[in-house]
């Protein structure tokens, strides 16, 4: 069998010349031989013959070359002599040979004619019109008379192929008309006129399931359906509840007077609270802007409605819902109750005397162990001695530095006092007790005359004396305080017994309790402490309640009181009661609250001291007075 | 696992409760195998919400990333959720549906849709939601809202159109219930809509309808997530309903009289069937009262005389209800109910439960509930006429339930209107209008009849807030109307009470005890008789504040004038009886002092005036007290106590702005007020 049946109808060709393409291997002389082979084809190429006998049909009737219908069918790549391909032919201009054969062989160049010759060619050659130059083969083609009638047609716009019917009579195969002759000549089988088995036992389930009222019919499934709404709620059984972590979605807020359409006045907003409102509304707070429309008629639509409801569906599904504890309490209930003040006297309420002389702040105050004198010093440079019951001014003692420090002698049968100015430490004798005392100072002082100060190097004696007055304690014990810190120290034995915490950072004073087992501890950091020091190390009661700095804290010597003043001009009077048995913890109230002065570059009351016998209290104040409260 | 033998217990980090109670959503998911649309569909229909965790850190697993949690209790209970099944059903079904569609089979998709199509019902839902009725009536707010929302909305592609109307259906059944049961309580006009409140079974319920405008449907909002919560109210509000209906024996779904509402007809298309049983039941009632249980028997329709009998019906069937009601009112009494009788009784049970606890002896109980019907009965024996242009169905819904005869204008000619009766009848007592006075004082053309009150609309809504008949003064048309306020606020000691809250809130304990009783009684014997429509009115609030008013000039201002005298005494220190003997010993007069407000706290101190010194002294003394025993407070309540503080003094902050905002406009007015009167 030919490898490739090519277009060109053999039967046209009228010229040997046309013969172009070298392999045309096998061709039909004529129909009949045609016929034979395309009916010997068929079963090979697996093409459908038709009837030729139609004569309706054009196709059939027309002569064309038989195609075999395999890959290189197609005339695009019709096969040519050179093998060059598809590439543009001046690559060759240069060389004597156009390209290759199949072979390999070179394919020459045809001598180029001139132009006289072409001339001549072109008046001998009666074909010379119908010549084309190939230049891929390098040769003249005579154009056939089918390739002429070809191009004439697509010139004129008509369908290249002559005979080419564009509306053919459709084939109806398989029409209403009915054929006398079977498809097959096979009998009918049986499953034609036999029900079939499976199809029957198929309808008996379905009739079956029908039956039984597996299956229901769209009625049926509609009367059966429950009705849209019905008693829900009637079968109610009490065990039936929520959840017990089920936070219920809290409802919306209730409108105010501001949301109605006819608010009060008040209620409008500022042009600063508008632009407030308006800002938010940008912000996506979904708010409103109140408004006041005179008659209902005026009242237009909302225009966030939906928004408002979209927002709390929102809210219902994507918020995170938690419960949290409103503080339901009563103010009032949170202040202690603590007992009456009246009940607790006697204590200092009121202002009696004011001792006026001092030209700068009293820095400090002592009362003499007879309650009869009060020595103040300050930044006056000076230190005076008043006589407590009149207000007057007894001695004066003028210094050059700051006075720092007064005190008097605790015991009641001497008349010291020792006075601290700069870095020295002056200790006299007044000279304004009686004349035993007096005496008893001097002999003691061993002086000549009372008047004259001596000036002792070193304050060595002077702590110790006092501490051990005032603790009467078989075993000594000395309180020392660091800045954060009070350490117990036994002085007998020389050892640290305790170490305070007081919890604050500056300690500025600290006073111990006249039984001893309490102390108190005023800091730069507004807080007292109290400390029970059978109880622990750490304080059991920290008050805060000055404005500013502590000062001085004190206790009295003889009443359960003690107190505290600082830099916000303010003396706090408490009752600190402490009770013999173990069992009860001290009780602090709170008594009296005097504002002793106004504060002077940031300091206030900046010391004071209880009378030792009587529910008096002295008190220095900002403006360089001294003031007595009983 | 040796630690472990050895006797100690290997704790795991984020294995505690904290940690493992959450999940995060995405675990949720995977969990469920559900997408997140899907997911958030069936928390909205579920009711389930994010929680927030009391360790975010804990729950996290040590991450503080932003999440929402979940409680995994609830997404485990979501797993059995036969929703989740009809979701994967409804997909099969619609690839189905789509196959067949494009196939062209026509026949197949045809029956796909009638067979196939998964059935949404949300009963089982509702039921695990809402385990009681009253569950469900305590969420009902949100429901009602969107319904009644959803019901004023245009048809748009984004809604369902069947939707809208089944909104609209279930929106005025409920209106007509709660006009038929005369439980509504509270309406406030504001300028989002109009807030109403109702009280069904001791149950505050409160919803806002739009005002009647074509709504703006903005387009940011997802109408999908609002299509899911109407899908979960329409069954609620439906199935709620259906209680309501047949617990008073009426028939559901009731029906509409069609020629009626196409002229609309309103509230009065809908025709309330009893139950044929209800006869039965009273008489059963009577022998063996046992009421509830025969009550879920009965709900089979009677068919008889619908539209024929209709009118005689609607007007009397409020009254068999009443006689009804009382009867279970007895029953509940003889078995010493005492909670259940609280809850019927309504407002004053639910007020006293904020107060202290009123003792709830029988005088008090009566004179409650004789109070309440006093009240439901509001409008009884009035008739109103409500004009074009103000807003029909609102004041139909609000007058309706409070027992008075509506009739309106429509621009249909008087055959075809669905009014009851037209403008020109006689019974009309109040005539509704919100229009404009001609100038000059021309006699405006819509003043038919002189001897009907012509009034506002807000007269309406401010009387029912009132709880009283108002004085109709100040609410003709053309009148500066005074505020109105919003009846849910509640007056706490420390708050801004606005003047006019006092005329219409201050005094209406008394008023609804005394004034209105014989006000209703008045308007309906007098009703011809009333010349100047104020006269019965004034008399009515004479009596309504006993006998302090006396002497005091009959103005309206004068109540006004007496509270601010109050409140300027109060400022000064002066405790409510000290000033009561002031005014005593200035006018010389013997006055009761019954007429305490709620507002303000009168301590029994020092009655005599000469002490208010000595009083001032010991408050001082009393302050000091106080700031001392601060001192001793532990730190925890001292921060507690100045919280406490911060607050109270920020709302007398807003209160003083408020009283100051309140002064410059009365200046103002005087300012532009006496010129005129020049």
């Amino acid at each position: 069998m030919p490898k490739r049946k090519l277009l060109k109808n053999e039967e046209q060709m009228d010229n040997e010349e046309i013969e172009i393409l070298p392999e045309i291997i096998e061709s039909s002389d004529d129909e009949e031989d045609h016929d034979n082979d395309t009916e010997n084809d068929l079963t090979e190429h697996g093409n459908t013959s038709f009837d030729e006998n139609d004569e309706n049909d054009w196709y059939y009737n027309h002569k064309r070359p038989d195609i075999i219908p395999d890959y290189n069918s197609d005339t695009s790549d019709e096969e040519t002599e050179n093998t060059v391909g598809n590439i543009p032919l001046e690559w060759y201009a240069d060389f004597d040979h156009i390209g290759y054969n199949v072979s390999g062989n070179k394919i020459l160049k045809p001598a180029s004619k001139d132009e006289l010759d072409k001339f001549v060619d072109s008046m001998d050659n009666p074909n010379s019109w119908k010549t084309v130059f190939n230049e891929l083969e390098g040769k003249n083609v005579v154009l056939s008379k089918g390739d002429l009638e070809i191009m004439r047609r697509i010139q004129r716009n008509e369908y290249p192929e002559k005979d080419f019917n564009p509306f053919p009579n459709s084939v109806e195969w398989f029409s209403s008309k009915l054929q006398i002759h079977p498809l097959s000549s096979a009998p009918e089988p049986k499953s034609r006129f036999t029900p079939s088995k499976w199809e029957a036992k198929k309808i008996m389930k379905i009739v079956r399931a029908i039956r039984n009222g597996w299956i229901k019919s769209v009625e049926e499934k509609k009367e059966m359906q429950k009705p849209k709404q019905y008693a829900i709620w009637d079968d109610v059984k009490d065990e039936e509840k929520l959840d017990k972590m089920h936070i219920p979605a809290p409802k919306l807020k209730l409108p105010g007077n501001n949301e109605s359409y006819n608010p009060p006045n008040e209620y409008l907003p500022t042009r600063e609270e508008e632009e407030q409102i308006l800002k938010d509304m940008e912000e996506d707070k979904l708010l409103f802007v109140p408004k006041k429309y005179d008659s209902l008629r005026r009242v237009p639509g909302f225009e966030r409605f939906i928004e408002d409801r979209f927002d709390r569906c929102l809210d219902l599904y994507l918020c995170p819902r938690t419960i949290k504890k409103k503080i339901n309490v009563d103010q009032e209930s949170l202040i202690p109750k603590l007992p009456d003040p009246k009940d607790l006297q006697p204590f200092p309420y009121t202002l009696s005397i004011i001792y006026k002389g001092h030209t700068g702040k009293v820095r400090s105050l002592s009362v003499d162990p007879n309650g009869h004198w009060l020595a103040t010093g300050g930044d006056d440079c000076s230190v005076r001695v008043w006589d407590i019951a009149t207000g007057r001014s007894m001695k004066e003692y003028k210094f050059e530095k700051n006075v720092v420090n007064v005190s008097w002698n605790p015991s009641k049968s001497l008349s010291v006092l020792s006075i601290s100015v700069g870095s020295q430490i002056i200790i006299l004798n007044p000279g304004v007790e009686t004349d035993i005392v007096n005496r008893a100072t001097n002999e003691i002082f061993n002086l000549e005359s009372f008047s004259e100060s001596k000036k002792l190097p070193e304050a060595i004696w002077r702590k110790p004396t006092e501490k051990e007055f005032n603790l009467g304690f078989r075993v000594i014990i000395d309180f020392k305080k660091t800045q954060r810190y009070v350490r117990v120290y036994d002085m007998m034995q020389q050892k640290l017994v305790k170490k305070l915490m007081s919890g604050v950072k500056l300690i500025s004073s600290m006073d111990i309790h006249p039984q001893g087992d309490n102390l108190i501890i005023g800091s730069f950091d507004k807080r007292l402490c109290w400390f029970d020091m059978d109880l622990s190390s750490k304080a059991y009661r920290t008050l805060r309640y000055h404005q500013a700095a502590i000062r001085e804290v004190k206790f009295h010597k003889k009443y359960p009181l003690f107190g505290s003043c600082g830099d916000d001009g303010k003396l706090n009077i408490f009752h600190g009661m402490v009770y013999n048995d173990l069992m009860h913890n001290p009780l602090i109230v709170p008594l009296k609250s005097i504002f002793v002065g106004k504060t002077e570059d940031g300091l206030g009351c900046l010391c004071f001291d209880f009378h030792p016998s009587q529910p008096w209290v002295f008190s220095s104040s900002g403006d360089c007075e001294v003031k007595l409260f009983t | 696992m040796e630690a472990g033998a050895l006797g100690t217990v290997i704790r795991y980090k984020y294995a505690g409760s904290a940690a493992t109670n959450y999940v995060n959503r995405n675990q949720a998911l995977k969990k469920l195998q559900l997408s997140l649309a899907a997911f958030r569909r069936l928390c909205i229909l579920k009711g389930i919400y994010p929680r927030e965790p009391k360790n975010k850190k804990k729950a996290g697993k040590g991450s503080t990333a932003p999440r929402t949690y979940y409680y995994k209790k609830d997404i485990q209970y979501l797993l059995h959720e036969p929703l989740v099944q009809k979701y994967r059903d409804y997909k099969t079904y619609q690839n189905k549906l789509k196959k067949a569609v494009l196939r062209k089979e026509w026949s197949v998709a045809k029956s796909l849709e009638a067979n196939k199509k998964p059935d949404f019902r949300l009963d089982h839902i509702i039921k695990e939601r809402y385990p009681t009725f009253i569950d469900a009536l305590r969420d009902l707010d949100d429901a009602l809202s969107m319904i009644f929302l959803f019901s004023t909305l245009p048809s748009l592609d984004r809604i369902v159109v069947s939707k809208i109307r089944e909104c609209q259906r279930l929106a005025a059944e409920f209106q007509a219930y709660v006009a038929n049961t005369k439980s509504l309580r509270k309406v406030f006009v504001s300028i989002k809509g109009i807030y109403y409140q109702a009280e069904i079974r001791g149950q505050e319920i409160t919803w806002i309808v739009p005002h009647q405008f074509t709504q703006n449907v903005p387009q940011t909002v997802d109408f999908k997530i609002m299509a899911t919560f109407l899908d979960l109210y329409l069954s609620l509000v439906g199935f709620v309903n259906f209680k309501l209906y047949s617990d008073e024996n009426f028939v559901y779904p009731p029906k509409i009289d069609i020629e009626k509402d196409g002229h609309g007809a309103g509230l009065n298309a809908f025709i309330l069937e009893s139950t044929s049983a209800q006869y039965e039941i009273l008489n059963r009632v009577k022998d063996h009262g046992d009421v509830a249980n025969q009550k879920a028997e009965t709900k089979k329709q009677s068919k008889s005389s619908v539209k024929q009998n209709q009118k005689q019906a609607m007007s009397k069937l409020p009254e068999k209800l009443k006689l009804l009601a009382d009867q279970e009112e007895e029953v509940e009494e003889l078995g010493d109910d005492e909670e259940e009788l609280d809850q019927s009784i309504g407002i004053d049970a639910v007020d006293d439960d904020s107060d202290d606890k009123v003792d709830l002896s029988a005088p008090n109980l009566v004179a409650a509930f004789q109070s309440l019907n006093q009240f439901k009965n509001l409008f009884k024996g009035c008739y109103f006429w409500l004009s074009r242009e103000v807003p029909r169905h609102s004041l139909e819904f609000v007058l309706k339930s409070f027992g008075a005869e509506v009739g309106w204008e429509d621009n249909l000619d008087d055959s075809k209107s669905s009014s009851p009766y037209n403008v020109t009848d006689s019974r009309i007592t109040h005539h509704i209008v919100d229009r404009p006075l001609p100038p000059n004082g021309v006699k405006p053309s819509w003043v038919v009849d002189d001897r009907r009150d012509y009034i506002q609309p807000q007269w309406v809504f401010d009387c029912v807030n009132a709880q009283k008949l108002l004085k109709t003064k100040s609410y003709h048309p053309g009148d500066v109307l005074p505020a109105h306020l919003s009846p849910f606020v509640k007056y706490e000691s420390g708050d801004y009470v606005p003047e006019d809250a006092k005329r219409l809130f201050g005094i209406s304990a008394v008023a609804v005890s005394k004034g209105i009783d014989e006000g209703s009684m008045e308007a309906l014997n007098d009703k011809d008789e009333e010349e100047n429509g104020d006269k019965s009115e004034s008399e009515n609030e004479d009596s309504s504040e006993s006998d302090d008013d006396d002497d005091l000039e009959n103005e309206e201002g004068s109540d006004e004038e007496l509270y601010e005298e109050e409140l300027k005494a109060e400022a000064a220190g002066l405790t409510y009886s000290e000033y009561m003997q002031k005014k005593d010993s200035e006018k010389k007069e013997d006055k009761k002092d019954n007429k305490r407000k709620r507002i303000e706290v009168a301590p029994k101190g020092s009655t005599v005036t000469k002490k208010v010194k000595k009083s001032k002294k010991e408050e001082m003394e009393n302050e000091e007290k106080k700031e001392l025993a601060k001192m001793m407070m532990p730190k925890k309540d001292k921060r507690l106590y100045q919280q406490i503080q911060f607050g109270k003094d920020k709302k007398a902050v807003e209160v003083a702005k408020l009283e100051k905002k309140r002064d410059a406009h009365k200046k103002n007015n005087k300012k532009g007020k006496s010129p005129v009167k020049k």
